[in-house]
């Protein structure tokens, strides 16, 4: 006999935790078409977490901690953005830096919240609502239907930025920016300005997905609150070859490892230590697997991407 | 109105250069003097336990050192692998590795008093280059992401770590803390008066080492080549696996030695967070070989004022009440800032007003 509450729990789990590697897979996308890779992720999604629930405490509205969330992220990011576009400096590098800053600066300012719990986002409008359905069905339709709204949002974020990505002007500006900035900048593109602009909306996408990690998942504030999230994030975007809607399928699929490992701890005769590492032994297979799929299909990455351009000019 | 111009430079000067470099990493400690300032600080107590006192007072100096030592070792070998143009970030978990291989050296093997430990820093080394090997061959054959993946590596040992001290290596004496049991004495590497002066001397080697590894030899030569230009270094025929392969194991074998000489030493057991082996020093060493441009003799005193700078940095959080994360946050803003530098050194900015 098949556990249906057992399902309906691990479903709605699977939905939970796919929502900040969502985000912050999308917003890398984003950031990553326009040329630049962005790792300060984990440090954007940390920082992201921390003012969420701060303002969140402040304001007792979850809109402004979610929002303020984004914002800071978006902040951070193009911290990095101006390191590495303006000055022109090595992305690899920087990126390390600004999660080191992020982990750092959260440490510091989250002490004394660390403990401070929030009741937590509310479930949509939707539940409770009494469907008529039979009694096996009734746990995989609440998993579905008991989320809050982020959760609903966050798979309407990949399809609008797919649109926003292939069929807006400014989306075609951002890919010619990561493919081949000189030609960007001979067909009027500035490309300065729009990597800056890729990487602050990436970076708000990703903070928006730190914020609803502490708010939505977490519902506190804990030291070192992503353990890897963001990194991990950053492998999905090339899994997911830099399109939204496979950074979509990828967080789902991660997700449900995720959740896995959790509903496992105390199941089987596995130490929760072991069960942990199950996401960056993960994480490290489908890198290898799209390095192998790489090289066959030849698809792939941006062909600028984490290359600095900077518009020389001749004095005079 | 004006108009701001960049301009490359064709020929820049070795001062410049310093001079550049100098003044990015004091911006960067500036910025974090700052920070603190912000959060209440005393500027001069600040300046005074970040540079005055690590560098004048004994005590201070001893600790400093205690720091360099581990530092520089991981970061001599950073240094070669970022040389290679690959960016493994993975030295902390080859460090705390390191330290888990060389304390079931001391747990299990019966050894004479000097044999004991160098068979447990050498079982410490092989540590550290198995923890490197994954990510290595996956570069070497797929080219895989390194930063991910050895990143992944270290979230990795810390769970390893964590077992270990939560579960089998607990020791039934700690007062329910997640610590191991002390190593046998026999296994212990003595330090003098709290300097560990072997250690130093192990780190003077290793400098040495790296110098004629990366000056001298044809793999130094070849490991040069690809970071400077991978397609030309193929072209000429030289093995991408061998010098992805052997700079890795070359990095992970040092931060394997940094963590079995960090137990043997000064820890002498594995614990959680505040109490572990590694202490965060395989990220600081990041900070410390991009300090060092990459240069092998300019390891020390990168090494030595990174010590000094964690050794304050902790003074700072323990007068302030603050937590670990200063030592982040510090090795955070000067890495960004000396990684900014390099745009002032190749270009030059000319405003012009009309």
């Amino acid at each position: 006999m098949i556990d249906m509450v057992l399902i309906g729990n691990f479903i709605f789990l699977t939905l939970k935790n796919a929502v900040p590697l969502i985000l912050a897979t999308t917003g890398e996308v984003i950031t990553e078409r326009s040329g630049v890779i962005n790792l300060g992720v984990e440090g954007c999604m940390i920082v992201a977490a921390l003012v969420g629930v701060v303002a969140t405490l402040l304001s007792s509205n979850y809109l402004v901690g979610l929002l303020l969330g984004g914002l800071v992220g978006a902040l951070l990011a193009l911290l990095h953005g101006l390191v590495t576009i303006v000055f022109g400096a090595n992305q690899i590098v920087s990126g390390i830096a600004t999660t080191m800053v992020g982990l750092g600066i959260t440490s510091l300012l989250g002490r004394g919240y660390v403990g401070r719990s929030l009741l937590g986002l509310r479930p949509s409008p939707l539940y409770p609502y009494d469907i008529p359905l039979p009694d096996y069905l009734k746990p995989l339709v609440v998993a579905i239907v008991k989320q809050d709204v982020v959760v609903y949002i966050s798979i309407i974020i990949p399809i609008l930025c797919m649109w926003f990505l292939f069929k807006t002007k400014l989306g075609s500006a951002i890919r010619a920016c990561g493919e081949n900035p000189v030609i960007a900048e001979s067909l009027g593109v500035d490309v300065v300005r729009t990597r800056l602009l890729a990487v602050g909306l990436g970076g708000f996408l990703v903070g928006l997905g730190g914020a609803y990690l502490s708010l939505g998942i977490v519902g506190t504030w804990v030291e070192n609150i992503t353990a890897g999230i963001g990194w991990v994030a950053v492998g999905l975007v090339a899994f997911s070859m830099w399109v939204p809607l496979r950074a979509l399928l990828a967080s789902y699929m991660m997700a449900s490892l995720i959740s896995l490992s959790y509903m496992l701890q105390g199941r089987v005769g596995i130490s929760t230590y072991f069960l942990a590492m199950i996401p960056y032994l993960t994480t490290i297979a489908i890198l290898a697997i799209v390095s192998v799929e790489r090289f066959r299909l030849r698809l792939g990455a941006p062909a600028a991407l984490g290359k600095p351009y900077i518009r020389e000019e001749r004095l005079g | 109105m004006f108009r701001v111009k960049v301009l490359r430079r064709y020929e820049v000067s070795s001062r410049f250069k310093l001079v550049t470099y100098l003044t990015s990493f004091i911006v960067g400690v500036f910025l974090f003097i700052l920070f603190e300032v912000l959060l209440g600080a005393n500027p001069y107590e600040v300046v005074d336990r970040l540079f005055v006192r690590p560098l004048t007072s004994y005590d201070d100096l001893r600790v400093s050192i205690r720091y360099a030592v581990p530092i520089g070792i991981i970061a001599s070998g950073l240094l070669i692998v970022y040389r290679a143009g690959i960016y493994s970030i993975g030295a902390e978990g080859q460090m705390a590795v390191g330290a888990v291989f060389a304390a079931w050296a001391a747990y299990t093997l019966s050894l004479g008093s000097p044999t004991s430990v160098v068979v447990a820093l050498l079982v410490g080394v092989l540590g550290g280059i198995i923890w490197g090997l994954l990510p290595a061959t996956l570069k070497a054959l797929l080219n895989v992401n390194e930063v991910l993946t050895t990143l992944m590596m270290n979230f990795i040992a810390y769970s390893l770590v964590d077992y270990l001290i939560y579960g089998p290596w607990r020791s039934p004496k700690s007062y329910g803390f997640p610590l191991t049991e002390p190593i046998p004495t026999v296994f212990t590497i003595p330090t003098h008066d709290g300097v560990p002066v072997i250690n130093f001397l192990v780190f003077t080697l290793v400098v040495f080492l790296t110098y004629v590894v990366t000056k001298m030899s044809k793999l130094g030569f070849q490991i040069r080549a690809y970071g400077l230009n991978p397609s030309t270094a193929y072209a000429s025929g030289m093995s991408f696996f061998k010098v992805v392969l052997l700079s890795f194991v070359i990095s992970g074998a040092l931060a394997g030695l940094a963590g079995a000489l960090q137990l043997l030493s000064i820890h002498h057991r594995l614990g959680p967070k505040s109490w572990s082996v590694t202490e965060g020093l395989g990220y600081t060493a990041i900070v410390a070989a991009w300090i060092s441009r990459l240069e092998p003799l300019a390891m020390i005193p990168a090494s030595l004022l990174m010590g000094a700078l964690v050794n304050g940095g902790l003074a700072i959080k323990a007068v302030l009440g603050q937590s670990e994360g200063v030592v982040n946050l510090m090795n955070g803003m000067i890495l960004l800032s000396i990684v900014a530098a390099e745009f002032f050194i190749n270009y030059r900015l000319v405003i012009r007003f009309r």
